[in-house]
């Protein structure tokens, strides 16, 4: 599928070398097909006819994408402008000597996060650009190897293009800004153009071996621990990436505190990135200051040459991949064909676990609950005294409220296999059973949090551990209606391949009322203790009384949903 | 197969079978029976509306109107009943591509709730069979057209069901696999099985059904057997030139292929 605006034959036509300007025209079209491919895998496939529909809005979804990253980026560039300018004008209270490691600590920080941020988001969509081999188009063109070659770095290169973009130019212009030097400025964009080179190359040594290891190996023990390794770091990168946006506010006095700390082995990891980045924008700039680190200079060269060398191979490994000479699978070992049945709730999870464990963007869903729940638990840790039964109900009670909807993110691990479970003998409620299941197992951390707390902390009655474990049927129950809300608004009751990104606002409504549905056996809570507390006027009492209302809530929780998933689901 | 899983009636009943796509109909008022023992070959041309009555028919999309039958089960109301009698062979590659074949069985065994020894005994000699053992370890991603193929078709044979229902099976495949697939196809009706067969490779068709139901735009054109059908069209030869008759696509081709001659001959000027 490509689009047809300008068709790509009529730009080659009669060209014997292509311009950048055209190879970039059509590279923007290879770059919209991998997007477009990736996005069509995720979806049911051959039960949709409306393609232009799916067209339109991966689209759509490729530009708000685009846009929200890049926003992101510009914001964050605008932050660090700051503590540059707040460092400079003495606003933070640094010391003289102390400003320059605090501003090439600055520069250096924006470099990792500007790599972290096109390795770590970028490395699915490389993934595809390497599977999907939508790049190949060059070859059947009448193109010199040359240009094939350029179009095949280009369209990759489009496919991060915003972003790359505004980590080139955003950053150099706010420190430009910031410390009104020119020649500064043009430091810092050299800088950031050596990050982007080192992204570029690294993204591909990933993807190469996130494919050729990951996607195109199964079974073996060993195969399958490198796999989880792989992607247990890069869930931890990402969350670590994710975590860094958390404690935006908090970024100006960490930065000056860890900067001071680095003074003393400043001079040894400046040979280091992206350390000798930062220091050589803050010597070429000429803040006050700064010591002759000259060998950091060779740093630079050598890290600047790395890059280079790095994009020239890109650009010739991009020309393999789309005459699929680059790819092996190595040499597979025939063992005895066998097969393993197990209970039908088991297969449905271990089949959910094996496909999310093949790629990173969907291992990141079990660690959701865990990422929006971190924050939280800290806040809980520092502030309770005593645990008060108040507290289980702030911290833990009200997490889960919004955990439920998050099932839905295992509903589309299904993609287009969804339409071949259609075709086995097993009933609807089944299957969205097995991803409430699967929730419900991760959200046992919920109650286990509670009570690692209790080992630092004192309970003052310990019906906040009851209250705590009762989340997990709460969970449970949200996430079925959860999941039998989605299937009905987007499928009529019926199982359909999809992609969370062209159901957002779908998915709100819903986690709308997941938390409402959460919020019932909390509420009965509420009224049975105050009852409990009328009439007996003991509060040992009233919390016994109020647990035995949250169980009532429960229970009618648990009804709702199999009343729901009687009515609103196909074969229900 | 046990007279239990076979159910009560043909493999197949469709009654006045309709289908709309917004404002396209697919299918239209498709009327046909697949009897036990036998293969119906469903032929048309593309987009006659093939793999939407097999879709129908397997109970993956809803009839906007008429009836299908599944061994006496309706696939709508009675879905269970029906996939348990299935084995599916669809046009499209529709299995979890990030699980080897020997993972998906298990998970396809295990959700058929198959017995272990039978199955296993079963899948050894069909992965023998299509020379397929190689392939058992690797992802379904990385696997060629074919063997995407072979691991379809032996997802729809696993189980053993009574009615093989089969969009374009031989698609992709060698010509040893299809001569296998041909004789476990053949053993499947002795044993009492029934198949629907959706093809537009007319040659493959005429050697393999029993019987033959013609569609063009949603709507049975012509159907019987081989014989029948030649005589129902008054047309000799192959069952392409009974085809094209049926469709009223032969003096259309005629022409089509003149032009052809006249706009690619080398000394057209």
């Amino acid at each position: 599928m490509l689009d047809g605006r300008q068709d790509v034959s009529e730009i080659i036509e009669s060209k014997q070398n292509l311009s950048w300007g055209d190879a970039w025209k059509i590279a923007g079209k290879i770059a919209f097909e991998i997007q477009f491919r990736s996005a069509m895998s995720m979806s049911q496939g051959g039960m949709d006819q409306l393609v232009e529909k799916q067209i339109e809005k991966a689209r759509a979804n490729t530009k708000r994408n685009k846009g929200f990253v890049s926003f992101f980026i510009a914001m964050l560039a605008g932050v660090f402008g700051l503590i540059i300018w707040s460092t400079l004008n003495g606003l933070l209270g640094t010391l003289v000597e102390n400003r320059w490691i605090t501003i090439a600590f600055t520069v250096s920080v924006f470099n990792l996060i500007g790599l972290g941020f096109l390795v770590f988001w970028g490395l699915m969509i490389s993934t595809s650009f390497i599977s999907t081999n939508a790049a190949s188009i060059g070859h059947y063109l009448p193109l010199s190897h040359s240009d094939t070659g350029k179009l095949a770095l280009l369209a990759y290169i489009r496919l991060f293009d915003a972003q790359m973009f505004t980590i080139i130019i955003g950053f150099p212009l706010a420190y430009g800004l910031a410390t009104m030097s020119i020649i500064g400025a043009l430091a810092c964009f050299v800088s950031f153009l050596i990050t982007v080179g080192l992204a570029i190359t690294l993204m591909l040594i990933l993807a190469l071996y996130f494919y050729t290891r990951i996607q195109t190996t199964g079974g073996s023990r060993l195969g399958s621990i490198i796999r989880i390794i792989f992607i247990f770091l890069w869930v931890v990168a990402f969350m670590g990436l994710s975590f860094s946006f958390q404690i935006l506010p908090y970024i100006i006095p960490l930065v000056e505190t860890f900067a001071v700390l680095l003074l003393p082995v400043w001079f040894i990891i400046t040979f280091s990135y992206p350390f000798s980045l930062g220091t050589f924008v803050v010597l070429i700039s000429g803040v006050h200051g700064t010591p002759a680190l000259w060998p950091d200079i060779i740093a630079v060269i050598i890290y600047g040459f790395l890059a280079f060398v790095g994009v020239r191979w890109s650009r010739r490994f991009l020309l393999q991949i789309g005459t699929g000479s680059i790819i092996q699978t190595g040499p597979s070992v025939v063992r005895p064909v066998k097969v393993k049945v197990s209970s039908t709730s088991i297969a449905l999870l271990r089949k959910d676990l094996r496909i999310a464990l093949r790629t990173p963007g969907q291992a990141i869903m079990f660690f959701l609950p865990i990422l929006v729940m971190v924050p939280i638990f800290l806040q809980f840790f520092w502030d309770a005294g005593y645990v008060y039964v108040s507290d289980v109900l702030i911290y833990v009670v009200i997490p889960t409220m919004m955990l439920g909807f998050t099932s839905i993110f295992f509903l589309s691990l299904e993609a287009r296999g969804m339409v071949y479970t259609l075709t086995l003998p097993i009933r609807t409620e089944r299957i969205l059973r097995s991803k409430a299941q699967l929730l419900t197992c991760i959200s046992v951390v919920i109650p286990l949090f509670v009570i690692a707390v209790s080992f630092f902390k004192p309970f003052t009655n310990p019906i906040s551990f009851a209250i705590a474990f009762s989340q997990i049927p709460v969970v449970y129950v949200s996430a079925m209606i959860s999941l039998v809300l989605f299937t009905r608004i987007i499928g009529g009751g019926r199982l359909i391949g999809f992609e969370i990104g062209q159901h957002i606002t779908q998915m709100i409504l819903v986690s709308f009322i997941s938390a409402f549905i959460s919020f019932i056996p909390i509420g009965f809570f509420g009224i049975f203790w105050i009852i409990g507390s009328i009439i007996t006027g003991i509060v040992e009492t009233a919390h016994i009384i109020g647990f035995a209302g949250l169980w009532l809530g429960i229970l009618l929780n648990y009804i709702i949903g199999k009343i729901l998933a009687r009515s609103l689901l196909i074969d229900g | 197969m046990t007279e239990s899983i076979m159910g009560n009636g043909y493999p197949i009943v469709s009654t006045n079978l309709v289908r709309h796509f917004g404002d396209t109909v697919a299918v239209d008022q498709l009327s046909f029976r697949v009897q036990a023992g036998e293969i119906y070959g469903l032929l048309g041309p593309n987009g006659a509306g093939k793999t939407t009555t097999v879709k129908m028919v397997s109970g993956l999309l809803p009839p906007t109107e008429g009836h299908v039958e599944v061994f006496g089960f309706d696939p709508m109301i009675q879905p269970i009943e029906v996939k348990k009698r299935i084995g599916l062979v669809p046009e499209d590659h529709i299995l979890y591509e990030s699980l080897t074949p020997r993972e998906f069985f298990d998970f396809v065994a295990s959700v058929r709730q198959l017995d272990q020894e039978h199955i296993e005994k079963r899948i050894t000699s069909l992965v023998e069979a299509f020379e397929f053992a190689e392939y058992y370890d690797k992802p379904i991603a990385v696997l060629s057209h074919g063997n995407r193929q072979k691991a379809s078709i032996l997802s729809a044979l696993v189980h053993d069901p009574p009615l093989l229902v089969l969009d374009e099976p031989f698609s992709g495949l060698d010509a040893r696999t299809v001569r296998v697939l041909k004789d476990v196809l053949n053993i499947h009706l002795e044993n009492g099985g029934g198949i629907l067969f959706s093809s537009h490779i007319l040659e493959v068709a005429e050697s393999l059904c029993n019987r033959i139901g013609i569609i063009d735009k949603g709507k049975m054109v012509a159907e019987g057997t081989v014989d029948e059908l030649r005589e129902m069209v008054k047309a000799h030869g192959s069952l392409e030139e009974i085809f094209l008759r049926a469709v009223q696509q032969d003096d259309e081709v005629a022409q089509t292929v003149k032009a052809l001659r006249l706009a690619l001959a080398k000394n057209s000027d």
